[in-house]
């Protein structure tokens, strides 16, 4: 049917006025005889009409055609309907007379009349006190239905709430009936309201959080309202909005079963309170949202709508986008998918006014980062959303853990409903971890450093900017700039919340260690892992002495903190924790259990830091055994075991063994997840590492170029791991002695490095010393050396003097100073460094190893031979030892030592040098 | 609504006034029903259609039986089938009209395009009661049965199965008047 925008009667065209009763009479039995034929003589029926009354039939083929669409019409019939009874007036109830008193109360003069009964505008009878009332009569029969009233009402005298009419009095008059007499409030409908006040959506979505918020209030008390529409609130004049007949609906429902009158308004009840289910907390948020929808667009919701987006921004309603996706929720029509309580869709208004991302919202990383964007408008500036594409870097067992915790805190939840304000300082902690978690400090960092750039070029557009910018740029070279971006998220977020979490929670550790557990967490997935220890070991020991150690919540903050201490190289700790975990888990939820396994390869991980290899593989092939049984030989998580089996290996010193599992990840992993996935592109990068360890450069080169382009389309050529791929690349160009190439792709990477990161950055200092090195070989030892020593100051500043990179610069500026003729300088750091890495990493580890093989390098060319031959034999000792006989390095420091003997030789004519020689 | 069956509504609203008592005799007849339609309605619901005619139909039983008084003179189901669907229309109507005269009354305006719809809802659905209402009108005009079965499953929510039990036709035959009444009524309300 359609609708005329114009009101008035149907107006009959000049065609339709040719229709007189007696042809309509005659085109009746037409139709009629059409309807009745069989459906293969239809046609047949039509054509002989055709022929017999041609003028008719035209009305005839239009009948036909109307005749098909019973189903629309009686839509339409429904919907009229439906609205008219919505405000249809009652004239069949006398309205009680002015001064008719009802128990102590006095009626002054009437108001409304309604589908469910009549209000009067009242006072105090007795004169007691002045006190304006609204009395509503009910229509309602029924047995006992007096102290069923009395008894509604001392359940409704629960609610005190500023935003909720207050019921007064309750009572049965014998001509009149049940009357309840509730607070009066001065001021207008929902409806009057929008239409004097003309309210901006702002103002009305803020009029809608009050509404909520007070409905949230009842639900807290157990009480539901049963018939939340614009006619039951009111505003104030002071902007208060009321919401009235709290409970009615229920003291209606109780009535009478076979008199019964349900007190609803079809249009904003929800679906199961339609089939005639009692009213409850879901129910309400599905009238919230109706609520909501009318209030934006001043039309009541449809049940069929295909497209609220459209519908609202044809209204003109900004945001059209997530206001629908927050009334689809609200009003979803299974009560599992609405919002689950007030508070979550109060916290939902907050996260809209703030810009943050929706619950509502489907989970797409460009609708957060808009958001991340539109609300931090200082922090990132003109900078479009795309420039900062948030890393794909986080591990799939770090998102798996927080999964986890996110599916626990939501069960919890429900539990504790009670506690609301609990509920929704965490949902904002795990709102900050999902959301903060996707932030790549680094890549952030780098937006913060353009921005200020930018912001110098448009404070003053008429300075030469290539000199001012370039001074700017040599200003900031000295921030770390992913430094940084993480302290501004610290302080920006981070912060309130564990401002917040100690002043609010410290007398209910429970909740205080869950909000502790999910703010270490978004810490870590920040990568702030020195921040994240506190609230960290905080929650592990609330959960412990609360909870008790085998209790799930005890052993995954367990867990957590194992991973932390691991990070921050505490292994002792970190395997104290980790096998607290493994213990309680393999007890709870069974040895081969997902997350026994992971908390195994934990440990594993932590074994293999320690140079403890072979508790560490058998950990990874129990842990893979368990995983491909449990998980799957495709899944990602075996995969990953699989990778870090093969790194393992790699680490041991045995690269061979290693690619082996690095290829069959890889594979899988092109397989599973894709050529251009984060994870794909990981094992590809791990494996080029492996094959240029192994000395094959050429296939390391082939690799790291293919992820290079790969990461420079999917990330940008500025990210840092883009970066970190040209770098791997011209390591391994340099290593086939291209070195004009090498050097260009070091300078390449070293000027992007600097200008995203800035130069106090770990990859910066990586590839200063490539480049460096490279330009060694090329004899450049002028501006090699120069790189190298701020290499050396960035390494001292950032890791400490007995850091292995640290060591590494010293050595390499040593070998730069040893080519370049500076023998003592050369020997003097070469010696340091070598004393430094004994000292700090033993001798145990290669690099140690390298220190002194590098020393007694720079002793060999000095003519130190005694010297510099039993450095050279303790770091071939070492070498063997830890990455193998066959192992490059451990050949290189062979040679060496033959030079080193053989030279020896020359210089003393000592027989048993020349067989020293010949013996290595 | 012909002037005979509103004097007939207006006596029998009268008389319930008069006879307390007779509601009890009635009551079996009524209750079964009224209990039919709010099945029905709760099945269409689930259905995605929303049902509203339950309480019309409440609305129109107060109307009719008001407050546990008055033996309105029923004489069987089909009779008390067309009352319901005769006295809900009517409902709906007078509700339409009043709504239309306190618009003009209040002297049409155009609202900003923010609230006009806010304004036009009730205003679009008044007019196109009463453009039904016409519409019904003229087919009461050619085939008053048809009229009064066309309100009865449309006002009243009966099924058109319980159309054709009380009225001891085939549901076929329902069926197919119901189609032939759509038809007239969307040709008459402009398609």
């Amino acid at each position: 049917m359609r609708l005329r925008a114009v009101p008035g009667h149907a107006v009959m065209t000049t065609h339709h006025a040719e229709l007189t009763d007696t042809r309509r009479r005659a085109l009746d039995k037409l139709l009629t005889g059409y309807l009745e034929c069989p459906v293969k003589e239809q046609a047949d029926y039509i054509a002989r009409c055709r022929r017999r009354w041609p003028r008719l039939s035209r009305w005839l083929a239009e009948l036909i055609g109307h005749s098909q669409t019973v189903s629309l019409l009686d839509r339409s019939f429904n919907h009229l309907a439906s609205e008219a009874l919505a405000s249809s007036n009652d004239q069949s109830v006398q309205p009680l007379e002015t001064g008719r008193r009802l128990g102590p109360w006095r009626v002054t003069e009437p108001v409304a009349q309604g589908g469910m009964g009549s209000v009067y505008l009242g006072e105090r009878a007795d004169g007691a006190f002045e006190l304006d009332v609204a009395i509503k009569l009910l229509k309602l029969r029924g047995r006992g239905l007096g102290q069923h009233l009395q008894r509604e009402c001392r359940y409704l005298a629960r609610l005190d709430h500023p935003g909720i009419t207050r019921l007064l009095d309750a009572g049965l008059d014998q001509q009149a009936g049940p009357f309840l007499v509730m607070e009066w409030v001065d001021g207008q409908n929902l409806g009057e309201w929008i239409q004097s006040t003309r309210p901006n959506n702002r103002r009305r979505l803020d009029l809608f959080e009050q509404i909520v918020e007070a409905i949230g209030h009842a639900h807290q008390r157990l009480i539901v309202h049963g018939d939340i529409k614009p006619d039951n609130i009111r505003i104030k004049n002071n902007g208060q909005a009321k919401v009235m007949d709290f409970g009615v609906a229920r003291l209606l429902d109780a009535g009478d079963q076979s008199d019964r009158v349900r007190a609803m308004t079809p249009a904003f009840a929800a679906p199961e309170q339609l089939a005639g289910e009692p009213v409850t907390p879901h129910s309400d948020i599905w009238s919230l949202g109706a609520l909501l929808h009318w209030l934006l667009c001043g039309k009541t919701l449809s049940r069929h709508c295909e497209d609220l987006t459209s519908e609202l921004s044809c209204k003109g309603v900004e945001r059209s986008v997530e206001l629908a996706a927050m009334i689809g929720k609200a009003s979803a029509t299974t009560p599992e998918y609405r919002y689950q309580s007030c508070a979550e869709l109060i916290d939902e208004l907050h996260r809209l006014r703030q810009h943050h991302p929706l619950r509502a919202m489907p989970d797409s990383r460009r609708y957060r980062m808009v958001r991340f964007v539109r609300r931090n408008p200082v922090l990132v500036g003109g900078i479009t959303a795309t420039i900062i594409a948030l890393s794909a870097g986080l591990t799939a067992t770090t998102s798996m853990y927080l999964e986890a915790e996110r599916a626990w805190r939501a069960a919890a939840a429900e539990q504790a409903q009670a506690d609301a304000r609990a509920a929704e300082l965490e949902q904002v902690a795990s709102f900050q971890e999902q959301q903060l978690g996707e932030i790549d400090p680094e890549q952030f960092g780098a937006v913060i450093r353009q921005n200020l750039l930018r912001q110098r070029e448009d404070m003053s557009p008429q300075d030469d900017h290539s000199s001012t910018v370039a001074a700017l740029e040599r200003a900031l070279a000295g921030i770390n700039f992913t430094d940084a971006a993480l302290e501004s998220l610290d302080r920006t977020f981070l912060d309130q919340t564990r401002t917040a979490i100690n002043e609010q929670f410290g007398n209910q550790p429970e909740i205080k260690a869950r909000l502790l557990q999910s703010l270490a967490s978004t810490q870590v997935a920040l990568g702030d892992h020195q921040q994240a220890m506190d609230p960290q070991t905080t929650a592990f020991e609330i959960r412990r002495t609360v909870l008790g150690k085998s209790h799930p919540e005890t052993l995954h903050s367990a867990r957590e903190l194992g991973r932390l201490h691991k990070f921050l190289q505490d292994y002792e700790q970190a395997l104290k924790l980790v096998e607290m975990a493994i213990e309680g888990q393999t007890e709870h939820l069974g040895a081969t259990h997902p997350d026994t396994l992971l908390s195994k390869r934990d440990m594993a991980d932590i074994n293999s830091k320690q140079q403890k290899f072979d508790e560490a593989e058998a950990l990874l092939r129990n842990t893979l055994n368990g995983q491909r049984q449990v998980l799957g030989n495709d899944h990602p998580e075996t995969l990953m075991t699989m990778n870090m089996l093969g790194l393992l290996f790699v680490d041991r010193g045995q690269p061979a063994d290693g690619i082996e599992y690095l290829e069959t990840a890889l594979e899988k992993r092109r397989k599973v997840l894709g050529e251009q996935h984060p994870h794909t592109l990981i094992s590809l990068n791990n494996l080029g590492i492996t094959h240029a360890d192994l000395g094959d450069f050429q296939t390391a080169e082939e690799i790291h170029r293919q992820v290079f382009y790969a990461r420079t389309k999917q990330l940008g050529s500025d990210h840092g791991n883009t970066l970190r791929s040209l770098s791997n690349l011209g390591f391994a160009v340099q290593q086939q002695g291209r070195l004009e190439e090498a050097e260009s792709l070091h300078r390449q990477a070293l000027e992007g490095r600097i200008r995203v990161l800035g130069e106090a950055h770990a990859d910066s200092w990586t590839s200063m010393n490539h480049l460096a090195l490279t330009l060694t070989s090329m004899e450049q030892h002028g501006e090699a050396q120069a790189l190298f020593e701020r290499a050396l100051e960035v390494a001292y500043e950032h890791f400490g003097p007995g850091h292995r990179r640290t060591l590494a610069t010293a050595s390499n500026l040593s070998t730069s100073k040893q080519r370049s003729g500076d023998l003592e300088g050369a020997a003097r750091l070469s010696g340091q460094s070598a004393r430094q890495a004994v000292e700090h990493l033993g001798q145990k580890d290669w690099v140690t190893a390298a220190m002194l093989m590098n020393h007694a390098r720079v002793l060999k060319a000095g003519g130190e031979y005694r010297e510099s031959a039993s450095q050279a034999e303790a770091a071939h000792e070492i070498f063997a030892r830890t990455l193998g006989k066959d192992h490059p390095r451990t050949i290189d420091c062979t040679e060496l030592l033959v030079r080193v003997h053989n030279q020896w030789f020359k210089a003393t004519k000592d027989e048993s040098l020349r067989q020293q020689a010949r013996h290595w | 609504m012909t002037d005979a069956d509103q004097t007939r509504i207006t006596q029998l609203l009268d008389r319930l006034g008069e006879q307390p008592g007779a509601m009890a005799r009635l009551s079996e007849l009524v209750y079964q029903d009224i209990h039919r339609l709010a099945h029905y309605q709760r099945f269409e619901m689930r259905a995605g259609e929303t049902l509203r005619t339950t309480a019309l139909v409440h609305e129109a039983f107060l109307k009719i039986f008001r407050d546990g008084s008055a033996d309105p003179d029923i004489e069987d189901r089909q009779h008390l089938m067309r009352l319901m669907g005769r006295v809900i229309r009517q409902i709906i109507v007078d509700h339409a009209r009043r709504k239309l005269a306190e618009k003009r009354g209040a002297g049409a305006q155009h609202e900003p395009i923010d609230d006009q719809s806010l304004m036009d809802t009730s205003e679009r659905e008044a007019a196109g009661v009463l453009d039904m209402e016409s519409a019904l009108e003229r087919l009461e005009r050619i085939d008053p049965d048809l009229a009064d079965t066309v309100s009865a499953r449309f006002f009243a929510g009966y099924t058109a199965d319980e159309i054709a039990e009380i009225k001891s036709t085939s549901r076929r035959t329902v069926y197919r008047d119901l189609q032939r009444a759509t038809a007239w009524l969307r040709l008459d309300m402009g398609g």
